[in-house]
């Protein structure tokens, strides 16, 4: 239990969490290199987090 | 002079009804959509609406899963709606000859129009049931099938069953339009074609088939543009799983307006989805309109 | 022979096309024991009608189909009133832009519902109309006016302008024209209209499942279609399969009887659009 963390407290975190793990998945089945998937999911993240 | 005055006045009184209820109902809507569309309004602003002027509009371009679900939506109208014309014109060929329980075979296909999709979409699920299913029962007893098939729990064989569905409720409208074309197709022509020793393939190549086209080119349009907005048959079927693999454009629009309560991106997905929708239609309807023109031209 | 083959196929076809509602009516017989029996039993070993008792006791399933009727018939009376009277005006007036204005409605009845379904939320919400009947009455007739306005302004269309002429030289008004003279003469053209209206409002699905959140408020499509059990593995197979079949049992009996309605209906809205 030390080492868990609280979920990031922002309002927009059921999207951020879908587009991390569809990312994720896509990395995982090798639809995409782990690299280009963690990149991809930051942008769209980021770009999520604009508004 | 004066009649046609009158005339348009009475006519307008007795449209006004109808247009009021088209236009707070069906046109503010659209134009509410397109406002929206250049506003955040979402979890992040508390949901209240913020300019924001094209942010929505990058973002989409931006966004992955947008496209992974026009390519599923794009896929799924494509290989449906083909699948539903075939289907459709050998149900209507079949009901255009005469035979006894003509009636009876109609009235199977009109139940199956008739009948609602969101609830059909259960008695599919259950046919595609893994366990218990009677879709890997018959599949198993005729043996082709060793072991049974989990249909709705991996991506490429849950959008095969769901477009298995589609066909199977859909059919039957394309069927009906055709039939309608169909009894237009003179049976002199034929009877002329026969003694010229057409055998019936080239009949129904050369005779029967261009001039069913524009009641082919009707259907397409019609099916083409809902299977597009399909909602409610994946949505019961399987919710757009299993990891998105049925996602439609319809049911991202949903998620993102009632799951992330992102209303203004929701809107931006609307305008595109629409726009795209609006260009496809049009490169349809264009050959459609000429097909028409020269039904009309030979009249 | 080929006579032979001939029936076999329209056999085939016609069991291709109720084959999936059959099956339900096979399950919701069955016991839950045999629903989830091996191999699967292709007609009931202990035949019963438990599961249409559960749905009437453990589910406000007479309170759906209750409000489904109201909707769908409240709406379909509103919509071919209003259709009648702008369909008499587009095909028997002369008036500027009537074509322009057909072509427009037909544009607007090929948009699917998911373009509207937000803003119409917003709309109910905001008038205090969710969970409300209105809330799908509105909608419904609005959404069906462009296809019943076509289908009807092609039916008055046929009817003889002669008569109508008759009717002026005995002095009726314009308004007594319609009541009196077109809507007897086209009352097939209304019940056909009105049959169609009522089963695309008794099958949609998307406003019906935003706008009715309470549970006594459902109509029986988005009742069902949101039917399941304690955890998602626990689909109440049973009780969905009798469901179905009450549900789709009115809409039977209206192609049972209306079939040759429905089909001519059908036609006139698809040729014009």
């Amino acid at each position: 239990m030390q080492t868990a963390v609280v979920r990031p407290r922002i309002p927009q975190y059921a999207q951020a969490s879908d587009i991390l793990q569809r990312y994720v998945s896509a990395a995982l089945t090798e639809r995409m290199t782990a690299a280009d998937a963690m990149n991809a999911a930051a942008k769209e993240t980021r770009l999520l987090l604009r508004q | 002079m004066k009649t046609r005055a009158s005339d348009q006045t009475f006519g307008a009184l007795l449209i006004s009804p109808a247009g009021a209820f088209v236009f707070c109902i069906a046109i503010y809507p659209i134009a509410r959509v397109l406002w929206l569309s250049f506003f955040a309004q979402n979890l992040a602003t508390s949901l209240q609406p913020k300019f924001v002027k094209i942010d929505n509009y990058i973002r989409l371009a931006n966004d992955g899963h947008f496209f992974a679900t026009l390519r599923t939506t794009l896929f799924f109208t494509f290989v449906s709606v083909v699948i539903e014309l075939v289907l459709g014109l050998a149900f209507a060929l079949l009901l255009n000859q005469r035979f006894r329980g003509r009636a009876i075979a109609r009235a199977a296909m009109l139940v199956t129009w008739a009948l609602p999709t969101a609830v059909l979409a259960w008695a599919w699920s259950w046919i595609f049931n893994d366990q218990f299913g009677v879709m890997n029962d018959l599949l198993h007893r005729v043996g082709i099938l060793a072991r049974p098939i989990a249909w709705l729990g991996s991506g490429s064989t849950a959008l095969f069953a769901v477009i298995f569905a589609d066909v199977w409720k859909t059919a039957p409208f394309v069927m009906i339009i055709l039939l309608a074309g169909l009894q237009n197709v003179s049976g002199e022509l034929h009877e002329a074609a026969a003694i010229d020793g057409a055998n019936s393939w080239k009949r129904f190549r050369f005779v029967t088939l261009p001039l069913l086209m524009p009641s082919i080119m009707v259907a397409l349009l019609f099916r083409a543009i809902q299977s597009f907005g399909i909602f409610d048959l994946i949505f019961v079927m399987t919710g757009g799983g299993p990891g998105g693999a049925t996602e439609t454009l319809a049911i991202y629009t949903y998620n993102t307006y009632l799951r992330y309560l992102d209303f203004g991106y929701g809107s931006a997905m609307i305008v595109t989805s629409f726009l795209l929708m609006a260009l496809c239609a049009t490169l349809l309807y264009w050959p459609l309109s000429r097909t028409r023109g020269a039904q009309f031209a030979t009249e | 022979m080929k006579r032979v083959s001939f029936y076999a196929l329209v056999w085939l076809v016609v069991l291709w096309c109720l084959a999936p509602f059959l099956w339900q009516i096979v399950t919701s017989l069955k016991t839950n024991a045999e629903i989830a029996a091996l191999p699967v039993t292709y007609i009931p070993r202990h035949a019963g009608l438990e599961h249409y008792d559960a749905l009437f006791t453990r589910k406000p399933f007479a309170r759906y189909l209750l409000n489904s009727f109201v909707i769908s018939g409240t709406s379909t009376i509103l919509c071919v009133g209003l259709s009648a009277l702008a369909a008499y005006a587009v095909s028997r007036l002369r008036m500027r832009g009537s074509r322009l204005m057909l072509a427009a409605l037909v544009v607007i009845s090929l948009f699917p519902p998911i373009i509207f379904f937000f803003p119409l939320y917003e709309m109910m919400r905001a008038a205090g109309l969710l969970n409300h009947p209105l809330a799908l009455i509105i909608p419904y007739t609005t959404f069906n006016l462009p296809f019943s306005i076509i289908v009807l302004a092609t039916f008055f269309r046929g009817v003889p302008r002669d008569i109508e002429d008759a009717a002026k030289v005995d002095g009726l008004g314009r308004l007594q024209i319609l009541w009196r003279i077109i809507l007897p003469l086209s009352t097939p053209a209304l019940a056909t209209t009105a049959i169609l209206v009522f089963i695309f409002a008794w099958n949609e699905f998307l406003f019906a499942l935003t706008f009715m959140t309470n549970d006594r408020a459902k109509t029986i499509t988005a009742g069902i279609a949101t039917l399941s059990g304690t955890t998602v593995h626990e689909t109440p197979w049973g009780p969905i399969a009798a469901a179905v079949v009450v549900s789709t049992i009115p809409l039977i009996l209206l192609v049972a009887i209306f079939q040759r309605r429905i089909v001519q209906g059908l036609i006139a809205g698809a040729a014009k659009g």
